[in-house]
């Protein structure tokens, strides 16, 4: 998932800055391949083959206070 | 503004309600660009808590690809406050990434009072949007000219609410 990430990057420059900070996928957002998210899979270093659907949706969460930061 | 079925409304309010004191949370979906809230779909709160609400990730790409099947997209994000004013909290602006979506909050605490507000939330400012409940769309079945869209409205006591830009008085 990192280098399909990397190379996302050289197609869109800034993409990257958008999906991850400090080496990890920003806290917000889901990141799935397939049908699993990679947060329960090996996260950045889930294997991605060709044919694998990627998929990027913004987290949905709140509340009712500031617990989340 | 927000214009929105009575229906639509009672079954977040009955949601609410039924889940009261945990969190409730959920998304309306509606034809992408027509703004109007169609199909409501309950989410799992994965939080659990009274304080915080999270869509389940899996259930979320469930949904979120049905839309996308059907051209549809979250017109309407869903969730009470169930100790609080139904305000964001801070929570609430620091997720909003749907800059297109109205966040409505649904109070369920009779000491906060009030009924649903609604919310458009772009880059951490907050505007709070006029709710508009009615027994149907206009177009959607054939009206005589439909000259006074005023009688389809339902004067429900939140459907007036004015608009308001204010960010920080009621920030808590
Ligand atoms: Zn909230």
């Amino acid at each position: 998932m990192r280098e399909v990430i990397e190379n996302m990057e050289i197609q869109f420059p800034g993409v990257k800055e958008r999906l991850m900070a400090d080496g990890k996928v920003h806290r917000f957002l889901n990141i799935y391949v397939n049908d699993d998210d990679i947060r329960f899979a090996e996260n950045l270093d889930t294997s991605v083959q060709a044919g694998d659907a990627i998929t990027i949706l913004p987290a949905v969460a709140g509340g009712c206070g500031d617990r989340l930061r | 503004m927000l214009t929105i079925l009575s229906e639509l409304v009672d079954a977040m309010i009955q949601q609410a309600q039924t889940d009261h004191p945990m969190e409730t949370c959920g998304v309306i979906a509606g034809r992408e660009g027509a703004e109007r809230p169609m199909r409501l779909i309950p989410m799992r709160n994965v939080a659990a808590s009274e304080d915080m609400f999270m869509f389940d990730a899996r259930e979320q790409l469930q949904v979120w690809r049905e839309m996308e099947a059907n051209g549809e997209e979250p017109v309407v994000i869903y969730h009470s406050h169930t100790h609080s004013r139904a305000y964001p909290s801070k929570d609430d602006i620091l997720c909003a990434a749907e800059p297109h979506a109205h966040y409505v909050i649904i109070p369920t605490d009779p000491a906060y009072g009030g009924g649903i507000r609604s919310f458009r939330i772009v880059n951490g400012a907050v505007v709070e949007e006029t709710i508009r409940v009615v027994e149907q769309y206009a177009g959607e079945k054939s009206l005589p000219l439909a000259e006074n869209r005023s009688s389809h409205v339902n004067h429900h006591p939140y459907s007036h609410r004015s608009a308001s830009t204010d960010q920080r008085s009621e920030a808590h």
